[in-house]
């Protein structure tokens, strides 16, 4: 059980237990010193909980796990398993060159500094969408924006196989400036039109 | 029910909910913390503070 939810456990029974006390306090009379003790029990308490909570909700949004808790993210999932080392989302998860707990969010958030809370409030109209527009769940999806390379470079960036290997050496600033695309060289990504024809990687133990 | 027994009610309610939601990053998980913990406990905490105005005659 992790540190969070450990605290949210803890002050959501401290809260209960003020409660219980106001209830009780209550039944008699509601004097000042029950209400003020009301307002710890009723508004300090569940308001630290809630704070507590929706930090650790967010910080759970970024997982591998909730992601693929979209059935229309699964076969993305599955492409993460693709047994052939051109495929550059299967090489990174399988290689851990990402955190395999975060690999959709390693790759697909965009690093600027309200680039979470923007991928937040896409991932949040891709809910509203699902249950209440409608969207048909088998239609393919797409990018909002091409895949800049600003994401590739955040880990890449000064890493020596990167800026020494054969063929990057003649155009580090073209990637840096963005005139070409990492994927204009890695262009096999998560190959879903094709998934069925490639063998799967069964790691000998799961995470 | 009177006020603070409600007030008790929704807030108990919404602390459980938001402590059940946390434990599996799935995005039903989120949308019980985001749909029914939040307006709980929001609930609960507004009834709490604001009371509702008595009529005149009416019981407490």
């Amino acid at each position: 059980m992790s540190l969070p939810t450990v605290s949210v456990i803890g002050l959501g029974l401290a809260a209960v237990a003020v409660i219980l006390v106001v209830v009780i306090r209550a039944e008699a009379k509601l004097n000042r010193s029950t209400w003020t003790l009301g307002l710890l029990g009723f508004v300090g308490l569940p308001g630290l909980v809630l704070l507590l909570g929706f930090s650790h909700q967010m910080e759970q949004a970024g997982t591998t796990k909730f992601c693929l808790s979209c059935h229309e993210m699964q076969p993305y999932g599955v492409s993460l398993r693709i047994d052939e080392s051109d495929h550059l989302p299967a090489a990174h998860f399988q290689n851990k060159r990402i955190p395999r707990d975060r690999a959709c969010y390693s790759c697909h958030t965009t690093y600027t500094m309200f680039g979470g809370v923007n991928d937040k409030v896409r991932g949040a109209r891709h809910v509203w969408k699902h249950f209440f527009a409608g969207r048909d769940g088998d239609a393919p999806l797409h990018l909002y924006d091409p895949f800049l390379n600003r994401e590739c470079l955040h880990c890449h960036a000064g890493a020596r196989s990167y800026e020494e290997s054969f063929g990057h050496e003649d155009m580090l600033r073209d990637l840096a400036d963005e005139s070409v695309s990492c994927l204009d060289c890695h262009d096999t990504t998560h190959a879903i039109d094709t998934i069925e024809d490639h063998e799967l990687w069964k790691p000998e133990v799961e995470e | 029910m009177n006020r603070i027994r409600l007030s008790a009610l929704l807030t108990i309610s919404g602390l459980a909910v938001v402590t059940v939601s946390l434990f599996r990053p799935h995005v039903y998980s989120f949308l019980l913390f985001l749909v029914a913990g939040v307006p709980a406990i929001v609930a609960g905490a507004v009834l709490f503070v604001f009371p509702p105005r008595q009529r005149k005659g009416q019981a407490p």
